[in-house]
């Protein structure tokens, strides 16, 4: 099992210009990491999203979640810019569904990425990201819970006098599990997982991305995340009680 | 189709609220035409689009911008600047009333607030010289400090596999908002329409501002306003009142009233002094009661009569009190709702807001008659486990009903000594030594009633709807069941309601209260057990119907059957007696 952590988003990080966009619903509401607020065109059509940095920067995975383009039969894809044109990172990907969608493709370094997203209609889609991932030096614990089958939903019962049951009530809760951190040596905590825990925002979580590369979550610290501690000499683990979100 | 009533009955529902505030806000675009606003000249920064930040305020364009927001659910509409920020709904619903004014309707809604980028809210967040900063709520509520009485829905409903959401909405009007306090909670209070007739709102007739610009003799029939203007503020003619003293005048010039006929109405005429105050009355002449109601809501309490279906209220009462009219002179500035309750209780009438339909219902208080189906429910497939519970309300019940009429004068205090007649209807039976052996007097005082044959029904319509000891009935039920409003009827089987031989009895309810518990999930209805043994108005059986012997429970509380001579039915029990 090979856990991946996709959290480097580089469209904060640079200049981003939609080739179409409503003003009551902006192109920074697709990479503020809020799910409840939009980016929307104002006609459909072809939609770029230019992304231009002052430094290159690397990216390997590509991630949307929350967007209509399922139900309206849209396309999405990364470009980035080889000095000459841009240049697809992947084919383009047809959503099956709002599940949150992780693609990896070979890293590429650039100083200008283009999202593409083809549509007929007027679509929405609340969460963009692209960055470069970093993969857990071990996988999760036994006794673990992955995030496909950690719903924490609530559900109301409803029962007569006589004991008739009368119906149920689902309220969506997203998921509920955590994020086991085990045998990572004092240098990778420092390289990786302080940056990872002090941004404080949301990230896509692949509990086994080589087996179920569909299984993506997109994930938030459950309160305060414990410090790791030293497990052995020279390595450290901690356990961090997160909550997500799958379709 | 997917509706709100197909995801109600579905097992596996995922309920979702959604509250809506409508807030002001300016159509114009800062800096263009028609706005002549303009950064370093009338301000510093643009405006919010709110009158509060306006710099063009002879140009402010009000419309109307919503802003929504939802219970905390992780599955939210696509597409949609909806905040999921509510975390709890508290509905206090209408109480009907049948003695008074119905109990308003109120919601309190709690909110969580939170930073927000501004992005979709202010219009101009792209040239603000700052960062985004500040909380949603705290902004909001700075930009917006004019909310009151805006319109604010709540919205109970579902949402569908592909997100989409259907929803009932009960409507309401905010009253005011709480906070944010310190631990970041916002609440905002919302009440029903009715609440424009509560008298520090509304009075009838408006307090008039003019008086006698000099004396006036006890025989003057011409006097003029002052200061000037204010006959601007008085119809072209009318009935005023100066002092003890009604008149009635036919012209109005400029500030002068003519054509003064002195001492209406059983006054006196007497001298004024200049300066008294002369208050324009309001005089109803043989009006019918909803047309006095809907006069009070829409003319002076300001109500919108898109949330009055007058033509209902002329076809209820057009059923059952066609020949009652009023004529009224009300002389002193008087709170609507007080008025809109003496009617109430004058004429035996009910009014409350259907804040689902958002409607203001009348209804004449009279037996139930039952036409269509009535809803039937029971502790096995519909009474939630453990909630059904029964009170008698001994103090609502009625034995004797007394009703005042006919005020000695159209200036005297609606006191009992000031009437001159009374009308007095005494349920003899219920009064007795081998019966309630107690009397329970309900005095009505009313100077809308003009004539003992109306004071006789009212007072007969109270006996026989009061003269068993009401029970009222508290249950709760699942979505699935959840359709009853306020005011409709329903029949309740439990083994807690029982006739003489042990057997469980049909209860028939009239709903007086409707609320979510758990919003989309359970509901809890307040029900009035209505007499079956007295005053009872009921159909024509068809011909097949057996006898009462016979007869289902339905059929029994839907028809009509007659005792014999003795007052006795076909088992021998005591019959229904007309009134």
């Amino acid at each position: 099992m090979t856990n991946r952590l996709c959290f480097q988003n580089l469209l904060e990080n640079g200049t981003v210009v939609a080739s179409s966009e409503d003003a009551a619903y902006p192109v920074a509401n697709s990479f503020d990491w809020i799910t409840s607020d939009y980016f929307r065109p104002t006609a459909g059509g072809t939609i770029n999203i230019d992304l231009t940095l002052s430094v290159a920067a690397s990216a390997n995975y590509f991630a949307f979640f929350n967007q209509n383009l399922y139900s309206l039969s849209g396309t999405i894809k990364l470009q980035w810019w080889n000095g000459s044109s841009y240049v697809d990172c992947f084919a383009a990907v047809s959503p099956a569904s709002n599940a949150p969608s992780v693609t990896f493709f070979p890293q590429q370094t650039s100083t200008k990425w283009r999202v593409v997203i083809t549509c007929a209609s007027v679509f929405a889609i609340s969460m963009l990201s692209f960055g470069t991932s970093l993969d857990l030096p071990y996988g999760m614990y036994l006794n673990w819970t992955e995030p496909q089958l950690a719903n924490a939903d609530e559900y109301l019962n409803s029962e007569s006098d006589s004991g008739e049951f009368l119906g149920t009530s689902r309220i969506s809760k997203g998921i509920k599990t955590t994020l086991e951190l085990q045998g990572a040596a004092d240098a990778w905590i420092r390289t990786n997982w302080v940056p990872f825990i002090s941004r404080a925002k949301p990230f896509w979580f692949l509990p086994n991305y080589e087996t179920y590369p569909a299984e993506a979550a997109l994930c938030k610290f459950d309160g305060a995340p414990p410090p790791p501690k030293h497990s052995g000499y020279g390595y450290m683990s901690a356990s961090i009680p997160i909550r997500g979100l799958i379709e | 189709m997917t509706t709100f009533d197909t995801l109600r009955v579905k097992v596996g529902r995922r309920p979702i609220t959604v509250v809506e505030l409508d807030l002001d806000f300016c159509q114009n675009t800062y800096g263009s035409a028609p706005c002549t606003a303009a950064v370093g000249t009338t301000g510093s920064q643009k405006c919010f689009n709110c009158f509060a930040s306006c710099q063009d305020t002879p140009n402010y364009n009000k419309g109307v911008k919503t802003y929504s927001f939802c219970s905390d659910t992780a599955l939210l509409p696509i597409g949609t600047n909806i905040f999921p920020c509510v975390t709890d709904v508290d509905i206090a619903p209408t109480q009907l009333d049948p003695k008074g004014f119905s109990v308003s309707a109120s919601v309190t809604v709690t909110m969580r607030d939170f930073p927000h980028h501004d992005r979709g809210i202010d219009p101009y967040y792209a040239t603000r010289s700052y960062s985004p900063q500040g909380t949603f709520f705290g902004k909001l509520r700075a930009r917006n400090p004019y909310l009151v009485n805006r319109v604010m829905r709540v919205k109970e409903g579902y949402v569908d596999d592909n997100r989409t959401i259907y929803t009932r909405s009960r409507t309401y009007f905010i009253d005011h908002i709480e906070g944010p306090d310190a631990s970041g909670s916002v609440k905002v209070i919302g009440k029903d329409i009715l609440r424009f007739a509560d008298t520090e709102k509304s009075t009838a007739p408006v307090l008039s501002t003019g008086s006698l610009s000099a004396d006036i003799t006890a025989v003057a029939t011409s006097f003029t306003l002052k200061p000037a203007g204010s006959g601007a503020k008085y119809t072209s003619s009318g009935t005023i009142r100066i002092g003890d003293e009604l008149m009635t005048y036919t012209g109005l010039t400029g500030d002068t009233l003519t054509g003064v006929t002195r001492a209406t109405d059983g006054t006196a005429a007497d001298t004024h002094s200049a300066g008294d105050v002369v208050q324009q009355c309001l005089r109803y002449t043989a009006q019918t009661v909803p047309y006095i109601i809907n006069d009070l809501l829409t003319n002076y309490a300001g109500i919108s009569s898109a949330y009055i279906p007058y033509a209902d209220w002329l076809t209820e009462a057009g059923l059952w009190i066609s020949t009652y009219t009023s004529s009224v002179v009300i002389s002193v500035p008087t709170g609507v709702k007080d008025l809109i309750e003496e009617i109430e209780l004058s004429f035996g009438v009910a009014l409350w807001w259907d804040e689902v339909n958002a409607q203001i219902r009348f209804k004449v208080l009279v037996p139930a008659i039952v036409n269509g189906t009535i809803p039937s429910l029971d502790e096995t497939g519909n009474i939630l486990k453990g909630t059904l519970s029964i009170q008698d309300n001994e103090k609502d019940r009625v034995s004797r009903v007394y009703l005042y009429y006919g005020l000695n004068s159209a200036i005297a205090n609606v006191d009992k000594e000031n009437f001159s007649n009374v009308s007095v209807v005494v349920d003899g039976t219920g009064e007795s030594v081998n019966a309630y052996n107690v009397p329970n007097t309900f005095e009505i005082l009313s100077r809308w009633v003009g004539s003992q044959a109306v004071a006789d029904e009212v007072c007969s319509r109270f006996i026989g709807r009061y003269k068993v000891t009401p029970r009222e009935l508290t249950f709760q039920l699942d979505a699935k069941d959840a359709t009853l409003k306020t005011g409709d009827l329903v029949d309740v089987h439990s083994r807690l309601i029982q006739d003489a031989t042990g057997a469980m009895a049909l209860s028939r309810c009239i709903v007086l209260e409707a609320s979510p518990k758990d919003v989309g999930t359970t509901y809890e209805y307040v029900a009035l057990q209505i007499s079956q043994n007295a005053a009872t108005a009921a159909l024509i059986a068809p011909d097949a119907e057996p006898d009462w012997t016979s007869a289902t429970a339905a059929d029994k509380g839907k028809y009509m059957f007659i005792s014999n001579d003795a007052g006795l039915m076909s088992d021998f029990t005591q019959g229904p007696h007309i009134v």
